[in-house]
């Protein structure tokens, strides 16, 4: 496929998960509206922030950082998306794959948080200071169990290629690596909890207690592309996992369904329990879930 | 050629004349006096120069009867030096005394002329009796001078000594006596002879008693008490005079006595007792409270070596130079060290904080003379201590080269615990200080100087003359401390710079170990003297120590052998040391930077004299090692360069020595000195490795442990840099766990793992060097380290900003800088190794690492602004030129890390063979794992960085700046509003969920180490109780020891 047309198709793609993901976090919110026994906002609520954000006619800044937070955050997403083959032996899906394995992901997925968190501290508000050491602290307690699950998947893969770990898995649903190294499935999906910050992990936009964390003093079309970003960065992790846990997908159907899925996960358990505090989910995480990444890591180093 | 009789026949007719040549006036005696030393300097000078240069020895008959009828005198080279030692200290003591009424009056000045006749009588005598006579004037000597017009102290000291000397003499002539008796002479040689022909009956016991005797005489342990009472009650120049003359005669008349011991059953309990002296008295010695207690404690214990070592020449493992070097050494340093404890006259340790502030160049012979007193180089102790230590690992004394290397340690504790005090408070004294004389200060600046013939063995061994110019320059600059220290810096960079010019494209190439260390080391040198145009030098010597800094660390680098390897690593050691201690608060951290230096350098030591009891002499040779040998080589080396690099469980140096030493040198000690730990480990340690791991077969793989100490350390140095509240003291842990990534990556052994390691060296130098230098402009301008003291200084500040963010995304790892390939490369080595928990592990401990990152930046340029930093200027230029200097090659190796993967590769391919990793296309780096392509990230995240840019400038309203108190409260204004910098306990949550890793086991651990050995040596002090009944109750009971041990056999 040459060079323009991917890109193209890259474009769409992008533009595409942005949507599916105002979209499905609008129907989060009727889901968790019903539950609490509430009528809840429209499921295309998260289209009319954005454009409503954009269309403001005044915006306030706090400084070269502040002002490049949103990009960060953007292009983090964005760049994260691009990164992950959706549909693997689909060159117009496969995006810039090419660029880099597992393990450049995996950093990668840190740029977009760590540039926001520049410009959210260069604002001087003492909340968004709060939220960013609550949110980094999060993040590395999570990381372990994530990264024992992956390196667990690479070693029996043999490599950290994506496309090679999707290859791996085919031949039916047996062969998915959330049943043939269900350890390793447990630890991840209990991280991806923490990765997405609902509840009982959502210490990072703590309602009552810090209002929005982080993105507090942001506003207009700031807001917008942050909230773009975090739509895009949402729907990147998903297919992800599912490429890691999931078999990947052949067509976009199925990746809607099993990216739907993974994410209703999280939203089952934010819908049942209440918040931890701070240290608590990081404890969380180095509990039961680095038990199951260090097992599952064990396993495949008895299997060799 | 003057009659060598002269040299005791003029001193004495001196003595007896003096007393008449007062009657012409003090002055004349002091002329005759000094003229009768001088002309013993002259007379002894030519001939040693004589016997130099192979004129033979001097045989002197008494009475014209050769031996053994007469009593004869002999003069060897030997003999010339110490001779000369003697004339010489006696003469600058003589000076030294000239001012203190009781010693340089016509009685003090006969008596320290007899003393001299003495002493040189019982170096040249061959004649047992007429050593028995030469002991006894020096004895009568040494107490009439000591007790001379002294307080009570000194007379209750002469006393308790003359009592023991008393029970000495009374051994030594009986044994003498018995000797007589059995073998019908009194000549030395003559009776060495009779005995070894047939050990004749009862001669043991005979032996037995002059041992005791010259156990006793000797002050050896444990019957050192009365000596070190001496030097606590006596004058100190009196004292070094001693050490000079008397010491010396008596330790080399035992010398000479040895020859009557070979074969008998009392040669192990000669080297037993010297070792035991040795140590004991080290470890006494670091509770000492008292200068001069403290430096008897360790005369007694040079003393103990030395008679330790006497065996081992006699049976012809070690040389008899080698003992001449150490008593040298010791001579020069300790006299020195006496005079300075006169000149400064304070008794109490704790009382030297701050001496010789405003007096450097007296500063300078302290720390000349304590550094040649524990043995570094390039003073005569250390390659004595060397070639003694070559030798007993030659004849098979491991346990010997333990003994005395933890001896050495102690030896480390209590004379750098000295010199801490003294480099402590510094700046607060500046009291108005008695005028000195040149007569007072000649002796300790004539000695000093004389220590540095050491400096003609160290050209030896190094053989670069890059390295030795290097470091001559700094020792003028060290002199010329009234050049400005801008200036100082200016020549450093161009010294430096010249060196890199010189050995541009021969020796500094990124394809070999030496050459890309080198290049670490010039390249850091260079960044760190330009940054030092923009800040003062934190001390007027500062300048001259660091070049001499860089010059060992570049002879360290290009030798080829093991000595010359081990002499600029020592150097290296001590230089550091000295650049740590020159800041305010610095004495402390270095202190302990040097004790754990220390014990790094024995251990590394330990190994070199496996290798070397092996037959290899050159660090090339070392390949030839196999065995037991080889593993007991590479673990000896491998910890040492890990406690040196300040590994998990010996760290607990680094955190404040890093922190506290001048921000000028931080980043150099993080940058490069940390990394000397890892080119010791892939050069020296590497070249014994296959050998070494291959030992123990599949049984164990030693380099295991090697890998989980790196990880440990990454791990448990990230965690805690999480916790620092002081920007200096984040960056120190951060250092050390960098250093942990490194020293996995060699532990790999493989291809890959080593280029992920050495990648990391490069890049580590230059972030965190660049990391360390922002910081120190913000230390600079704003006065303080504290994150809680900063906060918003982005806006006065924003090249340090830049400098600081580029820095902490190269560290992090994140794409598109440097970083990320260091670390893939590093998870890519590990996964092919299979050490997959190691893997998830560091990916863990890195991921860490972002916390303390953010926290850096955040709480220095972001947040709010404090009022008092509304007009704070941004670094001075030179501080952010170096920085820039260092964020060119990160941008660089961003885009184009084969730049330096290439030659690493080739470097790796060396020793390994090829690795797994390729280029595939021009910039796809691929392993057997994994691939990624830095350009492509690089292009994809300008592009989107630069499309979003455009889409937020044109979407949207034009942004309005608001001030940084203009911000949304939540219903709560709090005042002051500047308050508000949310940068106190940034972790505090993250540090509850770690609470019980965070006990501090490690500390505890070394602080139960330093109270036991306190406790044991505060014990130990009670066994000296000053009583003299109990000082000859140990010597009947070492009698009666020695008896029992001796004859059971």
């Amino acid at each position: 496929m040459s060079f323009p047309l991917k890109l193209m198709w890259s474009v769409i793609g992008i533009l595409v998960a942005i949507a599916y993901g105002l979209l499905i976090s609008g129907i989060i919110r009727k889901v968790m509206a019903r539950i609490q026994g509430r009528i809840g906002p429209p499921v295309y609520q998260g289209f009319i922030d954005l454009g409503k954000l954009l269309v403001l006619r005044t915006a306030t800044h706090h400084g070269v950082m502040f002002y490049l937070a949103p990009i960060f955050r953007a292009a983090g997403g964005i760049g994260l998306y691009l990164l992950i083959p959706v549909v693997v032996g689909v060159p117009a899906l496969e995006n810039f794959s090419f660029t880099g394995d597992l393990l450049l992901v995996m950093y990668f997925m840190f740029f977009g948080s760590l540039g926001m968190a520049l410009g959210a501290a260069e604002s001087g508000h003492p909340h968004s200071s709060i939220g960013i050491s609550r949110g980094l602290s999060q993040m590395t307690a999570f990381e372990l169990p994530f990264a024992l699950a992956v390196v667990a998947l690479a070693a029996s893969a043999g490599s950290f290629s994506i496309s090679d770990i999707v290859m791996a898995q085919q031949g039916g649903i047996l062969h998915w690596n959330l049943f043939t190294h269900p350890l390793a499935a447990i630890a991840a999906f209990l991280a991806f909890l923490g990765m997405n910050m609902y509840a009982p992990f959502n210490i990072v936009g703590a309602p009552q207690e810090i209002p929005a964390g982080p993105p507090t003093e942001f506003n207009s079309s700031f807001l917008s592309l942050m909230m773009a970003g975090r739509s895009i960065f949402a729907v990147a992790k998903m297919v992800l996992f599912m490429d890691l846990f999931l078999g990947g997908a052949t067509n976009l159907l199925e990746v809607l369904v099993k990216t739907f899925l993974i994410y209703f996960w999280s939203v089952f358990v934010g819908a049942v329990f209440p918040r931890f505090r701070t240290e608590q989910s990081i404890r969380f995480f180095l509990g039961w879930p680095t038990v199951a990444g260090v097992a599952a890591v064990l396993l495949v180093m008895l299997n060799r | 050629m003057v009659s060598p009789m002269l040299l005791i026949a003029v001193p004495l007719a001196v003595a007896f004349l003096l007393p008449v040549i007062d009657h012409l006036g003090r002055t004349a005696t002091r002329v005759v006096h000094l003229a009768t030393l001088a002309f013993g300097i002259v007379v002894a000078g030519d001939w040693l120069y004589r016997l130099a240069g192979g004129a033979a020895t001097a045989e002197i008959l008494t009475g014209g009867w050769p031996p053994p009828f007469g009593i004869n005198l002999r003069l060897g080279t030997a003999e010339a030096v110490l001779v000369l030692l003697a004339y010489l200290t006696a003469f600058v003591a003589a000076l030294y005394l000239a001012d203190r009424e009781e010693e340089s009056n016509v009685r003090g000045t006969v008596i320290q002329t007899v003393l001299v006749v003495g002493a040189i009588g019982l170096i040249m005598t061959r004649d047992l009796f007429n050593t028995f006579v030469f002991l006894e004037i020096s004895g009568i000597g040494t107490y009439a001078l000591v007790v001379f017009g002294r307080e009570k102290s000194g007379l209750e000291a002469g006393f308790k000594y003359m009592v023991l000397g008393s029970v000495a003499s009374i051994f030594v002539l009986l044994g003498v006596a018995f000797l007589y008796k059995l073998t019908g002479t009194l000549n030395l040689d003559d009776m060495a002879g009779k005995l070894s022909q047939a050990m004749v009956a009862g001669s043991g016991l005979i032996l037995l008693l002059l041992l005791v005797g010259m156990i006793a005489e000797l002050k050896l342990f444990p019957l050192n008490g009365p000596a070190i009472d001496l030097y606590d009650g006596a004058e100190p120049g009196v004292m070094a005079l001693l050490v000079g003359t008397t010491v010396n005669a008596v330790f080399y008349t035992f010398a000479k006595m040895t020859a009557l011991y070979e074969g008998s059953q009392w040669v192990e309990a000669i080297t037993v007792v010297g070792m035991l002296t040795f140590v004991i008295a080290n470890l006494f010695a670091i509770r000492q409270k008292k200068v001069r207690r403290m430096l008897g404690y360790s005369s007694s214990a040079q003393l103990g070596l030395l008679v330790f070592l006497l065996p081992f020449v006699r049976s012809g493992e070690i040389l008899a130079s080698t003992v001449g070097l150490l008593v040298v050494n010791h001579t020069l340093a300790k006299a020195a060290l006496l005079w300075l404890a006169g000149i400064e006259g304070n008794e109490e340790l704790d009382g030297w904080r701050g001496a010789f502030a405003t007096r450097p160049l007296l500063r300078v012979g302290l720390v000349v003379a304590v550094l040649a007193m524990v043995g570094l180089p390039p003073f005569p102790g250390f390659w004595g201590k060397w070639h003694a230590l070559v030798g007993l690992a030659r004849g098979g004394h491991p346990w010997w080269i333990t003994i005395l290397l933890l001896g050495s340690l102690l030896e480390f504790v209590y004379y750098f615990g000295w010199l801490r005090r003294v480099f402590d408070g510094i700046q607060e004294r500046a009291e108005a200080l008695r005028p000195l004389k040149w007569t007072e200060v000649a002796g300790v600046v004539g000695f000093t100087v004389l220590l540095f013939f050491g400096v003609r063995m160290l050209g030896e061994a190094w053989g670069s003359v890059a390295a030795l110019a290097l470091a001559a320059v700094g020792v003028v600059l060290v002199l010329a401390s009234v050049i400005p220290g801008r200036m100082q810096a200016a020549v450093v960079l161009l010294a430096v710079a010249a060196t890199a010019w010189r050995l541009w494209g021969t020796q500094l190439v990124l394809s070999d170990f030496r050459g890309l260390i080198l290049t670490v080391v010039l390249f850091g040198a260079m960044v760190v003297s330009l940054a030092g145009l923009g800040l003062p030098a934190p001390r007027k010597s500062y300048w001259g120590v660091f070049l001499i800094l860089v010059g060992s660390i570049v002879a360290m680098i290009e030798t080829t052998s093991l000595l010359g390897f081990f002499a600029g690593w020592e150097i290296m050691t001590w230089s550091s040391y000295l650049l740590v201690s020159s800041s305010q608060k610095g004495s402390r951290p270095a202190f302990l930077y040097m004790v754990f230096s220390g014990g790094a350098g024995f251990l590394v030591l330990g190994g070199l004299m496996v290798a070397l009891g092996g037959g290899v002499q050159t660090l090339a040779g070392l390949t030839t090692l196999t065995g037991a040998a080889a593993l007991s080589a590479w673990a000896l080396l491998a910890a040492g360069f890990a406690v040196k690099a300040a590994a998990w469980g010996a760290h607990i140096w680094a955190p404040d020595a890093y922190a506290e030493s001048p921000d000028l040198f931080t980043p150099f000690l993080s940058g490069v000195i940390s990394k000397l730990p890892i080119f010791g480990l892939g050069v020296v340690a590497a070249a014994i490795a296959a050998p070494a791991i291959s030992y123990l077969g599949r049984a164990f793989d030693p380099t295991h442990i090697l890998a989980w100490v790196g990880g440990l350390t990454a791990f448990g140095m990230t965690l805690l840099a999480v916790f620092q509240e002081d920007a200096k003291r984040l960056l120190a842990y951060s250092s050390v766990g960098q250093v942990g990534y490194i020293i996995l990556g060699l532990a790999v052994m493989s291809p890959l793992g080593w280029t992920a390691a050495l990648y990391h060296v490069v890049n580590h130098l230059l972030f965190k060097g660049l990391l360390f230098l922002a910081v120190a402009g913000v230390i600079y301008r704003v006065g303080s380290r504290q994150f809680s003291s900063m906060g918003g200084l982005i806006k006065r500040m924003p090249f340090s900003f830049v400098s600081v963010l580029i820095g902490i995304i190269a560290l992090a790892g994140v794409p598109p800088l440097s970083g990320f390939a260091g670390k893939w490369l590093l998870y890519e080595a590990l996964m092919e190794r299979g050490w997959l928990l190691l893997t998830a592990f560091m990916m863990f401990s890195s991921v860490i690492a972002f916390l303390y990152c953010f926290r850096l930046i955040h709480s220095i340029f972001l947040g709010q602004l404090k009022t008092v930093h509304r007009d704070v200027r941004e670094a001075p230029w030179p501080l952010i030129t170096a920085q820039y200097l260092l964020v060119i090659p990160i941008l660089v190796l961003s885009v184009r890390p084969r730049w330096l993967l290439d030659p690493l590769q080739r470097l790796v391919a060396d020793r390994f063979g090829s690795s797994t990793l390729q280029a595939v296309g021009d910039n796809t780096l691929v392993s057997s794992f994994g691939y990624f392509n830095a350009i492509a990230i690089l292009v994809l995240v300008i592009v989107l960085f630069v499309g979003l840019l455009i889409f937020l400038l044109t979407a949207g309203p034009r942004a309005k700046k608001v001030g940084p108190l203009d911000i949304v409260y939540a219903g709560e204004v709090p005042p002051p509003p500047e308050e508000l910098h949310y940068a106190w306990a940034f972790f505090r949550p993250y540090q509850r969920a770690f609470q019980p890793v965070l006990r501090g086991a490690v500390s505890a651990f070394w602080r139960d180490v330093a109270d036991v050995s306190e406790a044991i040596a505060d014990a130990g002090r009670r066994f000296y109780t000053g009583n003299a009944q109990t000082y000859v109750l140990y010597a009947f009971l070492l009698v009666l020891a020695l008896a029992g041990i001796g004859l059971a056999r």
